[in-house]
């Protein structure tokens, strides 16, 4: 099956322009897992669409890759391989919008901890992808959770950390082959905590949270006079850093901010409106809820988390209501992991979050949990047109679970990725990352 | 003792009639995590702080307060073991963490009763989450130390509002063998003779004889705070990960008879036989699952599974910070999930805890034990299952937390 997808990519390689510079705005390489060799059915399924409401006893059927019909009653063809779910439950493949797998990997030692680079507070000119290391055990554990797709970012030490990378979660031998199709790319940045205690810890600026803003402004008024300048002489020497940040100015890379106080997401949506970007979403963000109509009249989305709070003092204000709340008040909300361990539940955490809104007092159903670990983070990720829901023509990334996904006690069953199986409890518990080759472990159970 | 002096106070100063004392929960599914397993219709009677009764045909005394519990599921309040609850109220550079000691002029002595604050916020968060008592351990979850020293003596707390938190003092001393720098090859004979010396400390007939020992640098406190371990009278906890690691603590404790609790214990299933057949207990986050480092390599997904299929007495964890404690009974669900009977997923999130610790009044639903009771709406281990009330000592606690308080205040600015 690798060598087979070796191949397939390498003459795909070779049809593509080989562009990958600071220029490049879209994620170029294609991601496959494989090609579906035939149209599959999974039928008697309670299936959560992230579009609609929940079909009851459906089928949805998927070929070459894309879903092709779902429903209550839809045309099953008749080479279809037929998978009677009995029950069971079908969602869309998870979407993970803030992950630091394969730069932040397991084993986590000194000599693959390339998640910071922490060599200056701007380092936008470098990218996630030149660290993600495909290895890292996360990936498949993240597969069994139902994780199809993810973004990669640095930082959070850095003011602007560089770029990050959305994946298909495939198994792979170079990050090129799980890029997601097309995608845009992101701009990390963070505000707090963690650069002044890095770099004003190392008596270097930021040292205060009047630091960080100060630097921001600095180098976004930069970032604009590079653009103004190339604007005026295409042919100005191009500087990776600056490019990166003008490719933001123009809308093309997606800024998205690591911020948890209220008062310093408002400084930055003012710094945003100064030098003319347009912020996609505040990661973390545990105090949103405390500015939900501004980031509702920015159109500005939030990732964050059902129950983390307190490990630094920017985030004792966390409350769990959050998703509910923002939900409520129309701002686009995703849940994110930004953990290895909370990656592989993303559904409980969904559930957890639901839980909290219901007693919050918000009245929402299914239907909105699972949008926030599939449709919402899709969106923000500038790929909802192709995953994140189960709508025909979309990418055919699918999770079929053991019973309810919201019920503890699921766990994913089988797990398509372009319509091919990735995940299969039938078959048995090899791994695949190579790290865990030969390791005295899973392996002799 | 607190609730001890609350409840004599109650009855030699307040002239309420007795019965008003008298509480009946009815009709509810209990998960006794005890002897009695699992009740459907069943009745609790609470009188004076403490379980009075239970089981499906109980008498209910004449007057006492009755409260319908058709529908609902109540367990023993929820035991948080390893945490730092109390003693952490926010981490990294808040100074607000007092969760271990600074000083090299104490190891074993260390006393982390001492550092617990109940006034901190998270412990109403940690009662939501259904917890009512946790093991706080000092000098755990740190990266690799330095040398060879133990973290001090833990405490079994309790978290019910205006209590005096702590049940026990000293629940026994911790120890980090988690990298400790000096090398593998150094600590396992350093720490042989350490507690050589405790055990040939405990057996001296005068207190503060001090002859006999071979290593330098012992203070009595620390000798004084070990003897109860080297007795098997209180546990030694010892955070490892590596099944080798896991393996040579065995046998130096075996040697010496100590009680053994393994901490983190990643790697623990793959010598699982060895630690049932050294009668020491394990305290895991069952969804630690990564390969976090050359320690770990063999972390799995049924760590918890394959210990208890052992026979190894587990108790389950989230994270130890006292943030998470509340995230407790999800991680159960989730070692149910991965092939864990239930019972004992209930178990290891309630009595298993508590007697590890030496802590034989709660954990149970059982006549005697403190009426530390959590009433849910169903399942406890969905996410989807809310908390009712929980009883901390007979008393309904408080819901109000922090978080809570922040909701709602801004819910109401949104209006």
């Amino acid at each position: 099956m690798k060598k087979l997808l070796v191949t397939t990519l390498l003459s795909a390689v070779a049809l593509l322009p080989s562009c990958a510079s600071a220029k490049e705005v879209r994620q170029e390489q294609t991601a496959v897992a494989g090609e579906q060799a035939r149209p599959i059915a999974i039928t008697h399924a309670n299936i959560l669409t992230a579009s609609s409401p929940l079909i009851e006893d459906g089928t949805v059927v998927f070929a070459n890759g894309r879903i092709v019909s779902v429903g209550k009653t839809v045309k099953v063809p008749g080479n279809a391989e037929i998978i009677d779910a009995e029950g069971r439950w079908v969602t869309p493949g998870l979407i993970d919008p803030h992950s630091h797998l394969g730069v932040y990997p397991t084993p986590l030692l000194p000599s693959n901890m390339d998640l910071n680079e922490k060599t200056g507070n701007n380092t936008a000119g470098i990218s996630a992808e030149d660290a993600v290391w495909p290895q890292d055990p996360g990936f498949e554990k993240a597969r069994r959770g139902g994780v199809t797709t993810l973004t990669i970012l640095p930082g959070s030490t850095n003011l602007i950390a560089g770029k990050g990378v959305t994946l298909k979660n495939v198994e792979a031998a170079t990050v090129k082959e799980m890029k997601f199709p097309n995608a845009p790319y992101f701009l990390k940045m963070a505000c707090g905590e963690n650069p002044i205690k890095i770099y004003g810890g190392a008596g270097k600026k930021p040292f205060t949270r009047m630091g960080v803003m100060s630097e921001f402004r600095k180098a976004w008024a930069k970032a604009r006079e590079y653009k103004e300048k190339h604007e005026a002489d295409p042919s100005a020497p191009v500087d990776l850093q600056l490019e990166t940040m003008a490719k933001v100015l123009d809308g093309e890379i997606i800024p998205v901010v690591h911020c948890y106080r209220a008062d310093e997401m408002a400084h930055l949506i003012d710094i945003s409106h100064e030098y003319g970007f347009k912020i996609g979403a505040f990661h973390h963000a545990t105090e949103a809820y405390k500015i939900a109509p501004l980031l509702k009249a920015e159109d500005i989305g939030v990732a964050t988390w059902a129950r983390r709070w307190g490990f630094k003092m920017e985030a004792y204000d966390a409350s769990d209501a959050t998703p509910g709340f923002l939900e409520d008040a129309g701002v686009k909300m995703a849940l994110h992991s930004d953990n290895s361990i909370l990656i592989q539940h993303m559904n409980t955490e969904a559930a957890l979050a639901l839980a909290s809104a219901r007693r919050a007092g918000y009245d929402f159903g299914y239907e909105t949990a699972i949008k926030w670990i599939t449709a919402d983070p899709a969106e923000l990720m500038g790929i909802a047109d192709q995953t994140g829901t189960l709508e025909p023509g979309k990418m055919a990334d699918i999770v079929l679970w053991s019973g309810d996904p919201f019920d503890v006690y699921s766990v994913a069953d089988k797990v398509f990725i372009d319509g091919v199986s990735v995940v299969d409890d039938a078959e048995t518990d090899e791994e695949s990352s190579d790290f865990l080759a030969g390791q005295y472990g899973e392996e002799v159970q | 003792m607190l609730k001890l002096m609350t409840s004599l106070c109650v009855a030699a100063f307040v002239t309420l009639p007795l019965q008003a004392q008298t509480l009946v929960l009815e009709h509810a599914k209990v998960l006794t995590a005890g002897s009695a397993g699992e009740l459907e219709d069943a009745s609790i009677v609470i009188e004076n702080g403490k379980i009075a009764a239970v089981g499906v045909a109980v008498t209910v005394p004449a007057g006492a307060d009755i409260i319908d519990m058709t529908g609902r599921v109540i367990t023993p309040g929820l035991v948080a073991a390893n945490t730092t609850l109390g003693v952490v109220e926010v981490n990294d550079r808040a100074n607000a963490n007092d969760s271990s000691a600074k000083t090299s002029d104490l190891s074993a002595s260390v006393e982390i009763q001492y550092a617990v604050n109940p006034a901190s916020t998270l412990i109403p968060v940690a009662r939501n989450g259904g917890i009512s008592r946790a093991i706080v351990t000092p000098g755990l979850g740190r990266g690799s130390l330095e040398k060879l020293s133990f973290g001090g003596q833990a405490a079994v707390i309790d978290t019910g509002a205006g209590q005096d938190p702590i049940i026990l003092p000293h629940a026994g001393v911790t120890l980090n063998l988690r990298g400790v720098k000096t090398g593998r090859a150094a600590v396992f004979p350093m720490l042989k003779a350490l507690l050589e010396d405790a055990a040939t400390y405990a057996a001296k007939e005068t207190p503060g004889d001090m002859s006999g020992l071979t290593q330098k640098n012992w203070t009595l406190a620390d000798l004084e705070a070990l003897a109860p371990v080297a007795r098997g009278e209180a546990p030694l906890i010892i955070e490892v990960d590596r099944a080798s690691d896991i393996s040579q603590m065995l046998k130096i404790g075996k040697a010496l008879n100590l009680k053994m609790v393994l901490v983190g214990a990643a790697e623990g299933w793959a010598v699982a036989d060895e630690i049932a057949d050294a009668d020491a207990s394990v305290v895991l986050n069952p969804i630690d699952n990564l390969p976090s480092n050359f320690d770990q390599v063999q972390a799995s997904i049924e760590n918890a599974t394959r210990l208890n299929a052992a026979g190894v007495k587990l108790a389950l964890t989230s994270n130890r910070d006292g943030h998470d404690v509340r995230l407790t009974r999800y991680h159960a669900g989730m070692a149910v999930a991965n092939g864990l009977p239930y019972e004992d997923a209930i178990k290891a999130i309630t009595v298993n805890p508590a007697r590890m610790f030496g802590d034989t009044t709660a954990g149970e639903i059982a006549v005697g034990q403190d009426a530390d009771i959590a009433v849910w709406s169903g399942d406890p281990l969905q996410p989807l299952t809310d908390l009712v009330v929980l009883y901390i000592g007979g008393e309904a606690q408080p819901k109000a937390d922090r978080q809570i308080i922040l909701r709602e205040k801004y819910m109401k600015s949104g209006e």
